[in-house]
């Protein structure tokens, strides 16, 4: 019996799959795959000493970082979600402290924020993304319409579309994550309204102070119903491929979603013709600004042995130089959190954002910043329920409300 | 026989061992960890050990502790003191170090504020209905029109005869007539009580145009108005109104417009507010525990009927295609679920609606549960209709031909020999059916994912996973599962041993 | 002969309907695997307007589909064979001791048929961590203990209805355990292990969730995942990935499907 399984062992062997010390590097990404893929060729070009074995999760992403961070055996190099993501893994004390790296120092101050904990860094802050309404230009210069800068003129230009039997938002209500980020970016305009910083307003959450309603909810669930109304009629069987497809396709005028959708909706249609502005949420258009904040940063194991961190910082260093930043750019297609960082080659939407977010500034991911339970549940499937006529308004704040106080961060 | 006892004990051992040894390690000792795991509050995320703690910290909590010299060295093997950070830090550690390690540092009593034992805890919140509403089969309002929102341009006309014009008394309906007209399947807004171009003539007004009057005042001028037609408060209504006029900077002309708007905007609260009020209906949602009972039963029924129906068809003589059709009932069990739920959804959203003309298919609560079903009767059906179809080729053709001789109907043959001799194979299609119903979960992830909760689709073991891994409840998940397991083995339980009785008695 | 219509015709013709509705989802696979992504979305359920093998070769390129369909095959391979050798070995010795321990034991394997997987998913990551199980050989390991019980529970009912006597001349004549369960039995016990094979094959092949904790890449359902994203969903290049993945398999169970319906009735309805 023994000699049969080690025969077997010695087979399997054999084979080659049993792999030499290599740096494991684990990204979610999964739409710019082929950009990083290109990145990390480049490097180990570079680099003969190292190589990078990546590792795509698309879905699942958070069972399996929980098995492996349960088996200790993070991956080296983590491309992490901005803010909770980072402080909670930095919190359990999975991530190397980054601050005194120099690559650190290279990024625009406004992105600290997304990757501190305990006020130290823990993340290399990457792709600034900005969440607007993307809009077709060749539909509203055919009917003539003016790009909507207020609610009002949101509300008239969506009125027009539909006379003319155009939808004007593409529908994505058959996954929950859009709407999630629907409802908590139009509830952070509102905490603006009220003058309330995002992260006063966090702090007062996590020490039970205040209520998630806090803000005109009325407003809040008034503005959900509007973009409800104005999407495909058949939304809720809709998920993110048949938005990009009912909007690349010019079935829709518009889609609220981030650049990432951009770079799809390019790829079905070439030929689309894009302009990105900011969701407003106000009739006073100074207040509507982007929803811009670091999506995506990247953090170091803190249980790899010291030879695979030296590689992997070795490898966020090298991610700061200018040819790495061009790959970034020409084939990760997103935006970048370097200074001095060019961004004009990633096409018209990209430069839209950057133009309005250094004009009138923007507004943070809130989201980022609540405790994960409560965004991945009590927003992703609250805002989704209200718009399945599931949950009331009232019943959506108090959920949240109820779960931010089971997951208080300390 | 031939054979000493004692060559007999060590035959028995060493034919047992090799599977018994692996599947204690890699299915009961798992098992037993994660019962463990239940009644604690884990995270599912939060190490059993630190993996670095502040000098004072650890000095004070676990390395003063330590009355063992030899464990404190080994601790001070395991952790590096970090001058710089001020911490004492490990890096991975695996196996029987990591056990070691885990029981010195539960001796000093210290747990992490997320892996601590709560006893009973979350068996307790299950029972008491205590976890998430959406766990237990509830009964809920469904509002359709949030009253502070503004009244859509059209409306589904069958929901709005049936739940809200009916409830109406005849003034009410007389007020809804001058609302909504039928055209076609839906009712449309008139457009004089739109509220858009209600509010439109004051944004028109040179005032607001060039900026004299704020935006903001404006919005809060309609607000206010609106706010106050929805309780048909009169004093509210004046006091908004006054505050808007009062900024003073109207041209007299301006006033009667503002006048109107106002006034339209209050009466047509009164609408919304009756609309908000009485277009509701008091649905079930079955929630995580009655979704699971009804899918298992849907499961069990369909696919054991449809999978004896194919058999008993197949196994009729003078079908000629017999071991062809055999093949390709079972084909659906070759793939992979995720790929099954793949080809459906997209047949579902691209197909479906061509075909039908009806638009909602997997987000209707109504639909949606079938669908599942539907599917997963269609991968599994034919893997029970090969055990039917092998149970009915073991019946022996002579007792067919003996009550053929005897002048048994079809039907009586069906009845009084078939089924009673295809008892065993029920039996066992039954219980594979009950088991994998109620532990499905790849399907239903795979076609609906978290929406399952706006759907009302989440079987059991989903719920789990969301418990584990978005909402960070790993203690109570795996609470759950220990429960789950306890239903399926007294299901099951129960099953065998009723069937198993009817099968001796026949 | 004059051909005459008989009811039966009608049920076979009603059948092979029924069949094709079966059939029909995997069609839909095959003939959008030879489409462009385009041309899926707008004409679903045409026929391909001209042969397009681009998918094809994309799914082969990013899969590294020689490499992964030789893993695959030999996770499977080494994988099945081990658990059909185990299992079949302790179903054997149970299902011939009539003893109090080896109901026990029988009951303590059934038990496990009953276990959802994702209940026992972290812990058993971790413990194949610990014992440096997280490489291909510690997955074929895996799966051996975690076949055990349904291949257990299907050799014992099988046994139960081979006659003893065969077993026990051989025993008389002086044969050990071992010549009479490797030479006289396990032949005896071919339709069953056919259908362990097959169910234990497909299982293993499809398997998804362990391999993504224990090797995390390398597989081909795990390479699949590069085209099934979250967000975005290649169908194209998908669905020639799910042919490409899925033919072997198939191709496997067409040939030996005859086996299947012995095996899983003698397993089955015995047990």
């Amino acid at each position: 019996m023994k000699r049969i399984v080690s025969l077997l062992l010695v087979l399997l062997a054999f084979t080659g799959m049993v792999s030499a010390q290599k740096l494991e590097m684990y990204y979610y990404k999964q739409e710019n795959q082929e950009g990083l893929k290109k990145l990390v060729a480049q490097f180990v070009k570079e680099n003969p000493g190292i190589t990078i074995d990546m590792l795509i999760i698309p879905n699942d992403a958070d069972a399996t970082m929980s098995a492996r961070a349960a088996q200790g055996k993070l991956p080296d190099i983590l491309q992490m979600q901005s803010y909770s993501r980072v402080q909670e893994y930095a919190e359990k004390g999975y991530l190397v402290d980054l601050t005194k790296q120099p690559v650190l120092g290279k990024v625009v101050d406004s992105s600290k924020p997304s990757v501190t904990w305990n006020n130290k860094l823990y993340g290399l802050p990457m792709d600034f993304a900005g969440i607007g309404i993307i809009y077709n230009k060749d539909i509203f210069a055919k009917y003539n319409l003016k790009v909507p800068t207020t609610y009002r003129e949101l509300d008239k230009a969506c009125r027009t579309l539909n006379e003319k039997g155009i939808t004007p938002f593409a529908g994505l209500l058959k996954e929950n994550w859009s709407m999630g980020h629907f409802i908590t970016m139009v509830h952070t305009s509102l905490l603006a309204e009220k003058g309330i910083p995002v992260s006063k307003f966090i702090a007062d959450m996590n020490a039970g102070k205040t209520s998630y309603g806090v803000v005109d909810t009325d407003k809040l669930f008034a503005v959900i119903d509007f973009y409800r109304k104005n999407m495909d009629k058949n939304a809720e069987e809709m998920a993110w491929n048949e938005q990009v497809a009912s909007f690349a396709d010019g079935r829709a005028a518009m889609m609220v979603q981030g650049l990432w959708s951009y770079g799809a909706a390019i790829g079905a249609n070439p030929k689309i013709n894009c302009g990105f502005v900011p969701f407003p949420v106000f009739n006073d258009a100074k207040k509507n600004v982007f929803y811009a904040d670091v999506d995506s940063c990247f953090g170091v194991s803190a249980q790899s042995s010291p030879e695979k961190k030296a590689a992997s910082l070795k490898f966020l260093e090298w991610l700061a130089t200018p040819q790495a930043q061009k790959i970034w750019v020409e084939d990760y297609k997103l935006t970048l959190s370097f200074k001095g960082a060019d961004v004009s080659k990633l096409g018209g939407p990209f430069v839209d954002l950057m133009t309005n977010v250094n004009k009138n500034g923007a507004y943070p991911w809130a989201f980022a910043s609540y405790p994960t339970a409560v965004f991945e549940d009590a927003c992703k499937n609250g805002a989704q329920q209200y718009v399945f006529n599931k949950k009331t308004a009232d019943e959506v704040i108090a959920d949240i409300d109820k779960q931010w106080a089971a997951n208080r961060k300390k | 026989m031939v054979q000493k006892p004692a060559t007999r004990r060590a035959n028995f051992v060493m034919f047992i061992a090799p599977a018994l040894f692996l599947y204690a390690l890699f299915f009961l000792l798992p098992f037993g960890q994660g019962l463990r795991i239940s009644v604690t509050n884990w995270d599912g995320l939060t190490p059993k050990t630190p993996i670095s703690m502040p000098k004072a910290e650890f000095e004070e909590k676990i390395l003063n502790r330590i009355e063992s010299e030899k464990d404190r060295d080994y601790v001070l093997s395991i952790y590096t003191y970090d001058e710089a950070s001020g911490e004492y830090s490990r890096l991975s550690i695996r196996g029987l170090k990591r056990y070691r390690l885990e029981r010195i540092i539960k001796k000093v009593g210290y747990s992490p504020d997320l892996y601590r034992d709560v006893g009973l805890d979350n068996y307790r919140s299950i029972f008491r209905g205590q976890v998430d509403e959406r766990f237990y089969p509830r009964r809920y309002e469904q509002v359709n029109f949030n009253a502070n929102s503004d009244l859509p341009q059209e409306v589904d006309g069958a929901s709005y005869e049936k739940d809200f014009l009916t409830k109406l008394t005849p003034e009410q309906k007389d007020l809804a007539s001058q609302f909504y007209v039928k055209r076609g399947k839906s009712y449309i807004l008139a457009p004089g009580k739109d509220e858009f171009n209600i509010e439109d003539p004051v944004w028109m007004l040179p005032e607001v145009d060039s900026g004299a009057i704020t935006s903001a005042a404006v919005d809060d001028f309609i607000a206010g108005v609106k706010k106050a037609g929805l309780g048909q408060n009169e004093a509210a209504f004046a006091e908004s109104k006054g505050a808007f006029v009062a900024q003073g900077k109207f041209a007299a002309g301006s006033l009667p417009v503002i006048d109107k708007c106002a006034q339209e905007l209050f009466s047509v609260g009164k609408f919304k507010a009756l609309l908000s009020e009485k277009w509701r209906v008091t649905k079930t949602d079955l929630g995580v525990i009655g979704f699971t009972i009804f899918f298992a039963l849907g499961n069990v029924l369909i696919s054991n009927f449809l999978a004896f129906w194919i058999a008993l068809a197949l196994d009729q003589k003078g079908v000629k295609s017999r071991n062809v059709l055999r093949s390709i009932f079972f084909m659906p069990n070759v793939l992979s679920m995720v790929v099954v739920a793949l080809i459906w959804s997209f047949l579902f959203f691209h197909l479906l609606p061509q075909i039908t003309g009806i638009q909602t298919w997997m987000s209707d609560p109504a639909k949606a549960p079938w669908l599942l079903v539907f599917v997963s009767v269609w991968q599994s059906s034919g893997y029970y209709m090969v055990i039917y179809l092998a149970g009915l080729q073991n019946i022996p053709q002579d007792i067919i031909e003996a009550a053929m001789i005897d002048g048994a109907s079809p039907r009586q043959r069906l009845r009084h020999i078939t089924l009673p001799l295809l008892a065993p194979s029920f039996t066992v299609c039954i219980f594979m059916s009950i088991a994998n119903a109620l532990k499905c979960f790849d399907l239903v992830y795979a076609m609906i994912g978290p929406s399952g909760y706006a759907v009302g689709t989440v079987p059991f073991v989903m719920d789990i996973f969301f418990d584990a891994f978005a909402r960070k409840q790993a203690g109570l998940a795996n609470a759950k599962a220990a429960l789950l397991f306890l239903t399926i083995a007294v299901v099951t339980g129960l099953q065998l041993k009723m069937m198993k009785k009817k099968e001796v008695q026949l | 002969m004059k051909f005459r219509v008989k009811p039966v015709h009608f049920l076979e013709a009603f059948m092979i309907i029924l069949a094709f509705l079966y059939l029909f989802p995997i069609l839909f696979v095959f003939l959008s695997a030879l489409k462009p992504d385009a041309e899926i979305m707008l004409h679903p359920l045409a026929l391909p307007s001209k042969l397009y093998l681009d998918n094809f070769v994309k799914a082969w390129t990013v899969m590294k589909f020689p490499k992964t369909v030789l893993t695959t095959f030999l996770i499977t391979l080494f994988g099945v064979a081990g658990i059909l050798l185990t299992s079949s070995m302790a179903a054997w010795m149970l299902a011939r001791t009539n003893t109090k321990y080896s109901w026990v034991l029988y009951s303590l394997f059934a038990f496990a048929l009953v276990i959802p997987f994702q209940i026992i998913m972290v812990p058993l990551s971790v413990l194949a961590s610990d014992m440096n199980l997280t490489n291909p050989q510690g997955l074929v390991l895996l799966y051996w203990g975690l076949g055990a019980p349904m291949a257990v529970f299907m050799y014992h009912g099988f046994v139960k209805s081979v006659p003893k006597e065969l077993e026990e001349s051989a025993a008389i004549d002086g044969a050990g355990t071992g010549y009479i369960f490797f030479k006289i039995v396990l032949p005896l016990l071919k339709p069953i292990t056919v259908t362990i094979a097959i169910l234990d094959a497909l299982w293993i092949w499809n398997d998804y969730l362990l391999p993504l904790l224990i090797i995390k890449q390398g597989t081909l359902q795990l390479a699949q995942m590069a085209f099934n994203g979250q967000f975005l969903k290649e169908y194209g290049p998908l669905t020639a990935s799910l042919v490409l993945s899925a033919l072997p398999i198939m191709v496997f169970y067409l040939f030996e499907q005859k086996y299947i319906i012995k095996g899983i009735a003698a397993g089955a309805v015995k047990g």
